[in-house]
């Protein structure tokens, strides 16, 4: 400070101008999320979201008929992780000729082998045979195989027509739900993101460009894009399938991202760091994305549930990945030929739409988390 | 003027107008017009205007965060619209800018750290200790603690956000600040403590200022030198003193007049210009400031008027360079004699425009 | 009788961080024809006053308590427990208002006519073709150029000002006894606020309305006022006719806001004054007297613990202050 003397009132800015109105908090995600945890039905939505992803990881270990853990001619095994990756299975059984049949194989063939099982022995892609599981019988198949809880359990949600059980598919089928979402949206997102930062950060021509482009791709329906890129691509996968969706639901992110980012690339923050000498791709990196990426990511949410809306439509359709597909979608593609068996339509539709509800929730509640006017018209 | 650190020469900012799918340009913004002033080391330039009369654009187009159109910047000699990318970056670290919305200036993702932090990483100046102790200096000059490194921006109230966003320039070391409107944001008990702070650090640590604002009497408070600018044009600009003391052009007249004083001496004779300030789209011809002028003649209409300059005080008016020239270049004859014709019109008028009377 | 008095209001909004008491107590009353100036910074609850008035709070924020009287004919009208439809009537009807963004108070949508005859049809029952005449006349009394082209024009087409002038026209239009102007010129450069002010008083002349005038700017309320009370931190902590209160300022914080701005001519080797700390927020307001963490002369512990009263210290002068008259205040006019 100079010797500059005050008047009569106080001139010293250091004393009271630390003192700060409001206690410490971390930043702009910790108290979205505080927001966001005080919202019920989003949280709902949030922790269904989280078990969908618990029962993901864990599914072999919730269905399956290869052992969680054995032991085996005195190693140990986790045989139940080629339910992940085929590769995955040792070697050595099917060097024993196990063929995918444990229960009986094991104690025959090591009388001394002990094995952890699956809550529930049932197979995902195909049916349980009889005596498989000692003093069980096969599957029932068709008809037949309606949910049965008094036969001991074995089909809590009833078999298809081939006899496979639908629990052990949906549980498996969740995998391919998530992925869906996730995968799909991650590529969009992406896409989205560079284009909308693009057009929105550098303008001119490349924003001419990149917002035509984006309005011919959104002026064409989804499902029928797909369904013409589906025509192309031999052997549909659920990878294809999933870069085919990515590919064609990023346009309303692109659009959105471009205005956040074309507002944030005036703002004064931004023009701040330009002033400090900051490079535009660290600016577009450091301080417009961290700020557009909350507005970005609700419909990210939203997409992820219309993702899954759009593989179980193709894998009803019969354009989803062909079988073995556990997928939700093409359980109830299963159902079309088989309109009686209304236990094959129920239970997956529920899922689906039990899925594509909470996401919704959750990029609700998101959105109502992060967006500072919603926040205070509800103040 | 001896030693300027900043000369700007015929700045014209024109913004193109854009229509139609394909944007070609159909007509400009003239937002700046043949602007030209220079600051001498360890001075204050005032850049007073109403809103949309260009000032921010002049304190944009300095550091070069937008391209003029036409012109020049020498800023220490330098030509800065010449510098490559690279040494442009590097002239930047020497001029900062504080803008008037402390609630947008900073990001409202990063913390303090961060924001004070960017620069320097930049600029690569120091170590990470050094770097803090930069920071910590530049936190302590405004009247922060070293504590708020890791808060974010809105745990802060305004004034101390725009502290904040002092250090973020001061933490650069700069020559040279353009501070934008840097009070007009914060509360009036606020304000000057923050002008306290600003004349403070000019004095400690010789910075140079462009300091832009609407408001008058901080204006003359803090400034050395003030530029009037009106519709893209400087229309007047001498030594503080002179230019409050003897204004000369008649928009800075009713400029003056126009304030709301809480001295009941100075309320008398308030010119209230008639109509609002036309689009800088469409400028009117002639000089800008004829269709609200009372002192307007034909010759403001068709012809732009020189700058006039007696003794450092330059003025764009037909009427004032004819009275500048009947008083013999006496600059305080002839703002009296200025103010003495904006009165008698004012008379005049007062006695034709009594209120509309309603036929109900 | 006053026109308006507001006793003892409080208005609070309730948050999920606990009550915030924006308005806490405040009285105040406007007569017939005068200009009442309400001067405070951000967050002292000037506003929150304006909008109680007209029972405009919304949610979480609650009129806990007090009465807003409204003279009605001889007898008043207490606001505060009035019902929806009488007070419809009252709102746009006796009292207008005046709103700082003349950008987002007019709906974009509809042309100025429309609109102003709206705000004519709401509370009288008159022919098309009166309200369009009424809606005319009120254009030219705040002075639009080309009135009638006016009418068929659209928010967009205008200037600020020029906004600002459509809704003062708005807010006379049904001749109310008072219109509520809550900073009407903030948003305007300093030459068409000289104009909006110049209107104002003008109409208030020609109308005899009052006027309730919210702003943060002491010499627009230097300027247009008759009266003038100070709000800090929810309470008005002086009130005083206009010359009074500026040549003899006796609240500390008055004095303060004062003095912090540069006088013109002065030295600029001196320091401004300033008043330290930081404006209070409503949910944190100091105990005690509530300018006391910032007051230069609070050295005294009762200052600290006890809240101040509003005292008449001079006739028709109250200052919220313990030492009120009694301090050794450097005058600067």
């Amino acid at each position: 400070m100079s010797s500059r003397t005050s008047g009569g009132f106080s001139a010293n800015p250091h004393l009271p101008a630390s003192h700060t109105p409001m206690s410490t908090s971390g930043g702009f995600w910790v108290e979205a999320w505080h927001r966001f945890r005080r919202k019920p039905l989003a949280m709902i939505g949030f922790l269904f979201v989280i078990t969908l992803v618990g029962i993901a990881m864990f599914a072999p270990a919730i269905a399956g008929t290869k052992p969680v853990i054995c032991r085996y001619k005195g190693r140990l095994y986790v045989p139940c992780l080629a339910y992940f990756d085929r590769r995955l299975e040792p070697a050595i059984f099917s060097t024993d000729k196990f063929r995918g049949t444990y229960p009986a194989n094991l104690t025959q063939k090591d009388p001394a082998s002990w094995a952890i099982w699956p809550l529930v022995f049932q197979d995902p892609y195909r049916a349980v045979r009889d005596n498989e599981w000692p003093g069980r019988p096969a599957n029932p198949a068709r008809d037949e195989g309606q949910p049965n809880w008094s036969r001991g359990g074995w089909n809590l949600l009833g078999t298809d027509q081939y006899g496979v059980d639908v629990l052990a598919k949906m549980v498996h089928g969740t995998t391919i739900a998530l992925m869906v979402g996730f995968v799909s949206m991650g590529l969009a997102g992406t896409i989205g993101l560079i284009v909308g930062a693009a057009s929105g950060y550098f303008g001119g021509w490349i924003d001419l460009v990149a917002s035509r482009i984006t309005e011919v791709v959104m002026c064409i329906p989804t499902l029928v894009l797909i369904l013409a890129l589906v025509a192309f691509v031999e052997k549909p996968t659920i990878w294809k399938t999933m870069a085919i969706i990515g590919m064609t639901s990023w346009t309303g992110i692109a659009r959105l991202a471009r205005g956040e980012f074309l507002r944030l690339r005036s703002s004064e923050f931004v023009i701040a760091a330009q002033a400090a000498g900051v490079g535009p791709l660290r600016i577009m990196l450091r301080h417009i994305l961290p700020n557009a990426l909350a507005p970005v990511l609700v419909p990210i949410t939203f997409g992820i549930a219309s993702a899954i809306l759009i593989e179980s439509s193709l894998s009803f359709l019969g354009f989803g990945s062909p079988p073995p597909n556990a997928s939700w979608g093409a359980l109830l593609n299963d159902a079309r030929s088989n309109l009686s068996m209304w236990w094959l339509v129920a239970f997956p539709g529920t899922a689906i739409f039990l899925t594509v509800l909470s996401y919704n929730l959750v990029g609700e509640g998101l959105q109502e988390a992060t967006d500072p006017r919603l926040r205070d018209a509800r103040k | 003027m001896s030693d300027p650190l900043l000369v700007v020469d015929q700045l014209t900012m024109h913004f193109p107008v854009r229509k139609g799918l394909l944007r070609r340009v159909v007509g400009a913004v003239r937002a700046v017009d043949n602007v030209s002033f220079s600051i001498a080391r360890g001075q204050t330039l005032g850049l007073v205007g109403e809103s949309g009369c260009g000032k921010t654009t002049v304190g944009r187009s300095i550091l070069r965060l937008l391209p003029p159109t036409a012109g020049s910047v020498h800023f220490d000699g330098l030509d800065v619209l010449a510098q490559s990318p690279r040494a442009l970056r590097a002239m930047r670290r020497r001029m900062q800018i504080v803008f008037q919305d402390p609630y947008g200036s900073l990001n409202p993702r990063l913390s303090v750290r961060s924001i004070l932090e960017e620069g320097l990483i930049v600029h690569r100046m120091g170590d990470a200790a050094e770097r803090l102790h930069r920071m910590t200096t530049a936190l302590d000059r405004t009247g922060m603690q070293a504590g708020c490194l890791d808060r974010y921006p809105h745990e802060f109230s305004g004034g101390q956000r725009q502290r904040i966003a002092i250090a973020r320039a001061l933490v650069l070391e700069p020559d040279f600040l353009v501070l934008d409107e840097p009070i007009s944001a914060l509360d009036v008990s606020i304000q000057a403590q923050v002008v306290n702070l600003l004349v403070t650090l000019r004095e400690d640590l010789g910075l140079t200022y462009l300091f832009i604002s609407h408001d008058l009497s901080v204006i003359e408070y803090v400034s050395d030198h003030v530029a009037v600018m009106y519709l893209g044009r400087i229309v007047e600009q001498s030594p503080a003193e002179r230019l409050y003391a003897e204004p000369l052009h008649p928009y800075t007249l009713a400029l003056f007049s126009a304030v709301p004083s809480i001295d009941p001496a100075r309320r008398r004779g308030r010119i209230v210009l008639p109509g609002d300030v036309p689009s800088p789209s469409r400028p009117p011809s002639g000089c800008r400031f004829h269709p609200r002028c009372p002192l307007a003649e034909t010759i403001c209409r068709d012809i732009d008027p020189p700058g006039v300059t007696v003794d450092g005080h330059l003025v764009h008016c037909h009427v004032a360079a004819r009275e500048l020239d009947r008083a013999g270049g006496n600059a305080s004859s002839a703002a009296l004699r200025m103010a003495e014709l904006v009165a008698k019109t004012l008379d005049k008028s007062a006695s034709e425009d009594s209120l509309a009377s309603p036929s109900h | 009788m006053p026109l308006l008095e507001i006793k003892n209001l409080v208005t609070a909004f309730h948050t999920p961080a606990g009550r915030v008491p924006a308005v806490d107590g405040v009285s105040l009353s406007i007569n017939r024809g005068t200009t009442l100036g309400l001067v405070g910074e951000s967050g002292c609850g000037k506003s929150v006053t304006a909008l109680s008035i007209l029972r405009l709070v919304s949610a979480p924020g609650v009129i806990e308590s007090g009465e807003i009287l409204l003279e009605n004919g001889g007898s008043t009208q207490n606001l505060v427990t009035l019902g929806e439809r009488e007070l419809c009537r009252v709102r746009g009807g006796r009292i207008g208002m005046i709103f700082q963004e003349p950008m987002t108070s007019l709906n974009p949508v509809f042309t100025l006519g429309d609109q102003i005859a709206e705000a004519v049809h709401l509370h009288e029952k008159v022919s098309r073709a009166e309200a369009r005449l009424r809606s005319l006349e009120m254009l030219k009394l705040v002075r639009m150029a080309d009135p009638e082209q006016r009418l068929h024009e659209y928010p967009h087409q205008l200037s600020g000002g020029m906004r600002q002038r459509v809704m003062i026209a708005m807010a006379l239009v049904c001749r109310p006894d008072l219109v509520i102007a809550d900073e009407p010129t903030t948003a305007l450069d300093v030459t068409i606020q000289a104009q909006i002010l110049d209107l104002l008083s003008a109409v208030r002349k020609r109308l005899s309305t009052a006027i309730l005038l919210i702003t943060h700017d002491l010499g627009v309320v230097a300027e247009t006022c008759d009266e003038v009370a100070v709000m800090y931190a929810g309470k008005i902590v002086e009130r005083a006719p206009t010359a009074e209160l500026f040549s003899r300022p006796l609240h500390p914080y008055t004095i303060g806001l004062i003095a912090a701005r540069p006088t013109p001519g002065a030295s600029r080797s001196v320091p401004l004054r300033t008043i330290p700390g930081m404006v209070p927020l409503p949910n944190n307001f100091p105990s005690g007297c509530r300018f006391h963490p910032r007051c230069a002369y609070a050295q005294f512990p009762r200052c600290q613990t006890e809240p101040a009263e509003l005292r008449e210290v001079t006739p028709g002068h109250f200052v919220r202050c313990h030492f009120a008259g009694e301090l050794d205040v450097p005058q600067n006019h």
